[in-house]
């Protein structure tokens, strides 16, 4: 009886603590960490405070800047003080998600180009226009949802083809233009090397998605409200049945059903394979971590599709200002401030990533280096942003396009029905 | 998100390993009797007995109720509106009556998550429950180097669960992880880049091993505690009787430590039923949403679709079923205890 009776009242509290663990999270951890401003907003008066949220870059390097730039911006106004946290891009999504539903939001955050159309409806204040702002284009484009913008380009990065010279200079291989020529190159290397030509994951949307456009279609358009998914024309079809094709012809170990851009990076740094997309990011990496393949990677303009297009996915960060901000006037200035050329590339330097304004990108010492400038021109010349609805977050987190893809890679599904299901998912989605 | 189960394993483990120690409704049984001779009682011993405890345990029990109470009420109310962020936030939300539930029961994904995360989780517990007891009575065995394997034994529960799993992570993966050679080193060459994350059999048998190395140390521990507490003398007895070392397993030792072993059967199955971060880092539930168990789906719908309602039905639909599973736990141990 003893027994019995602990028994089910222990097992009933850690029931109870089970519910709590699922669905109850919104509510229970809403606190976020977000502080707020304690003080009085009101005016210049008193000290002041800004509460900050900064993807943790996992670099001390990095955040030391973000901490110096703070430091500055306090010397530069007295009284004011920043408080800076510093958000796992990994649960940073989440971590948004409940301040907004706790009403606990920061006043200023770094948030993923792609989520600030998805916040911008839940409370971003919209970007106040500055006449010499000169933003990279496909970074404004990111943050503008009908007509209005809300994320101020902090910084960014877009992808382009990192090669092995030193291969491609014993073969005698010209640099690919086209996805015509990228084939005819990987069948030498494929004949002539024991390198795989290219590496394709399956969980690698920024190298599939792009190329959509490079064949000359659209991922959506939007007719006034609505979006239309056209992943199904023509084009997407010949897009998802290219990156299927780099797949179904062996280069890529089986297990890159599940990789994603860091293992195609880890495999190429292995020398195991010659071509790959990535970001400047990816380059500084590898070299840093192989200082064998110094002198040996060459960098290139993504190859044309049949549109004629190279474009590829600018990547990047907003600063947001939140509508809830205590004090909206000292967010905007606190983002002005970071926006400047120094502290802009300084700290998109130091992320291997591109400032947001095209004066800091002209600024940034990549602009000038052989190796990294294809980069540049790839992100101010040949880079788009995804569709910029409220939902993307939501196409995202279901990972429609990468589950269509996986099922292709996986022989679920042919390139067709993949393409025919994913835009379903995505029409649904951007249209809920 | 764990941490109450823990502590109430914990507890209940320690109750459980002290069979000797009379509970706490048992000793008061003892003394109450003897208070009660004396008759007329006094305003104050009235109020001592009869108001008195409700009043000290008044604050507690407003505790837990926040903690605990209010969110799986709100978390209830939820499931049954269509709550989006947006309508969250502004308070605004439409009652769509078991519209949540009808979705969750009638979808195809949603079913197949229910099942998968019922046959995953199962295969977790008996995993769990097979290796922890079998460590157990091995570390009940007197031999040298017990103490080193007892705390080698602890150290995967000491570890964080998503760090374990990120290394896990790498250990299976296809072409640098350590798994893969080792298996190709004792001459399984079919294990040359076998691709762990592709089929969701081999992901779910990859997870599930990361699942159980990190579950078994608390059941091994808590049954060698179990274990530890049996008087010595009945085995002693039985042993001179000439029961064999399966009888005595079988007679005296299962039934000695039952109650621990259905405790832990219990929160092994809370915990795997709604195990998160093993799935979430190793696969975030692909391939193509293959391995996408019930707690992950709950977490996509909230965080991802910012669809509170449905997260909420499926939160719900999760404490049901383990409110099940339970009850029917509970059930067999008392049927038990009267045969015996």
């Amino acid at each position: 009886m003893r027994t019995r009776s602990w028994l089910a009242g222990t097992a009933a509290v850690a029931l109870l603590a089970t519910a709590c663990g699922g669905g109850g999270d919104d509510t229970a951890s809403a606190d976020g960490g977000a502080e707020g401003g304690a003080e009085n907003a009101s005016g210049d008066a008193g000290p002041q405070t800004l509460s900050v949220w900064i993807m943790e870059p996992g670099n001390d390097e990095v955040e030391r800047i973000v901490r110096d730039s703070a430091e500055q911006f306090e010397a530069e106004n007295e009284g004011v003080t920043v408080e800076l946290e510093f958000v796992p891009w990994a649960s940073a999504h989440d971590q948004f998600v409940t301040a907004v539903g706790g009403g606990q939001v920061p006043d200023v955050a770094e948030m993923g180009t792609t989520w600030t159309a998805e916040f911008a409806q839940l409370g971003l204040a919209p970007v106040e226009a500055d006449a010499d702002a000169d933003y990279v284009a496909s970074l404004v484009e990111a943050g503008t949802v009908e007509g209005t913008s809300y994320g101020y380009p902090w910084y960014a990065g877009a992808r382009a083809l990192i090669y092995r010279a030193d291969v491609f200079e014993e073969h005698g291989l010209e640099v690919p233009e086209t996805w015509d020529e990228l084939l005819d190159v990987a069948e030498t290397i494929e004949a002539e090397t024991d390198l795989a030509p290219i590496h394709v994951a399956g969980n690698y949307n920024h190298m599939l998605l792009p190329m959509v456009w490079q064949a000359g279609g659209e991922i959506a358009t939007q007719e006034g409200e609505a979006w239309n998914a056209t992943l199904d024309s023509q084009e997407g079809r010949e897009a998802f049945g290219f990156y299927a094709d780099l797949w179904e012809r062996g280069w890529t170990p089986e297990g890159a059903v599940s990789w994603n851009s860091a293992d195609v990076r880890t495999a190429f740094a292995n020398e195991e394979s010659a071509m790959m997309v990535g970001g400047g990011w990816d380059l500084g990496a590898l070299l840093a971590d192989n200082p064998e393949l110094e002198g040996r990677v060459g960098t290139a303009l993504l190859p044309e599709g049949p549109g004629g297009s190279r474009d590829t996915f600018a990547g990047g960060s907003h600063l947001v200002v939140f509508e809830e901000a205590e004090n909206p006037d000292l967010a905007v200035q606190f983002v002005e401030f970071m926006l400047q050329d120094e502290q802009v590339s300084a700290f998109a330097e130091a992320v291997g990533f591109l400032p947001g304004t095209e004066s800091g990108v002209a600024a940034s010492s990549a602009a000038t280096d052989p190796l990294y400038e294809p980069f540049t021109t790839q992100l101010v010349e040949h880079s788009r942003s995804y569709p910029a609805s409220p939902n993307w977050g939501t196409v995202e987190g279901d990972a429609v396009f990468v589950n269509a893809m996986q099922q292709v890679m996986t022989g679920d599904l042919t390139v067709d029905e993949a393409v025919e299901q994913a835009n379903q998912q995505l029409d649904d989605t951007l249209n809920r | 998100m764990s941490l109450p189960p823990d502590t109430v394993g914990r507890r209940r483990a320690e109750q459980a390993a002290t069979p000797s120690g009379a509970g706490g409704d048992g000793a008061a049984r003892g003394r109450g009797p003897r208070r009660r001779r004396r008759r007329g009682a006094s305003w104050r011993q009235r109020f001592d007995r009869t108001l008195l405890p409700p009043l000290l345990l008044a604050p507690a029990l407003l505790i837990i109720f926040g903690l605990v109470g209010y969110p799986v009420l709100r978390t209830f109310w939820l499931s049954f509106h269509d709550a989006g962020l947006a309508a969250m936030v502004s308070g605004d939300m439409e009652f769509v009556g078991i519209d949540n539930y009808v979705t969750i029961l009638t979808d195809a994904h949603y079913r197949r998550v229910f099942l998968v995360t019922a046959v995953f989780g199962l295969a977790c517990v008996v995993g769990t429950m097979v290796l922890g007891i079998g460590v157990a009575l091995l570390l009940n065995q007197p031999f040298k180097g017990r103490f080193v394997l007892g705390v080698l034994v602890l150290l995967p529960w000491a570890m964080p669960r998503v760090a374990a799993a990120t290394i896990w992570r790498w250990m299976f993966h296809d072409q640098y992880g350590v798994v893969n050679w080792l298996f190709t080193t004792f001459g399984f060459s079919n294990f040359e880049g076998f691709a762990w994350f592709v089929s969701p059999l081999r992901a779910f048998t990859a997870i599930g091993v990361v699942v159980v190395w990190q579950s078994f140390p608390f059941v091994a521990l808590s049954v060698l505690a179990a274990l530890q507490s049996i008087p010595q003398d009945v085995v002693e007895a039985a042993r001179l009787d000439g029961a064999t070392a399966t009888q005595r397993l079988r007679h005296i030792t299962l039934p000695m430590i039952k109650p621990v072993l259905v405790v832990m059967v219990i929160i092994s199955t809370i915990w795997n039923f709604k195990v998160f971060d093993q799935v979430f880092v190793m696969t975030e539930g692909g391939p193509a949403r293959s391995t996408e168990v019930l707690s992950i789906a709950t977490w996509r719908e909230a965080f991802t679709r910012l669809d509170f309602g449905l997260a909420s039905a499926l939160a719900i639909a999760m404490f049901l079923i383990l409110t099940v599973v339970t009850i029917v736990y509970v059930r067999v141990i008392r049927d038990d205890e009267e045969l015996t």
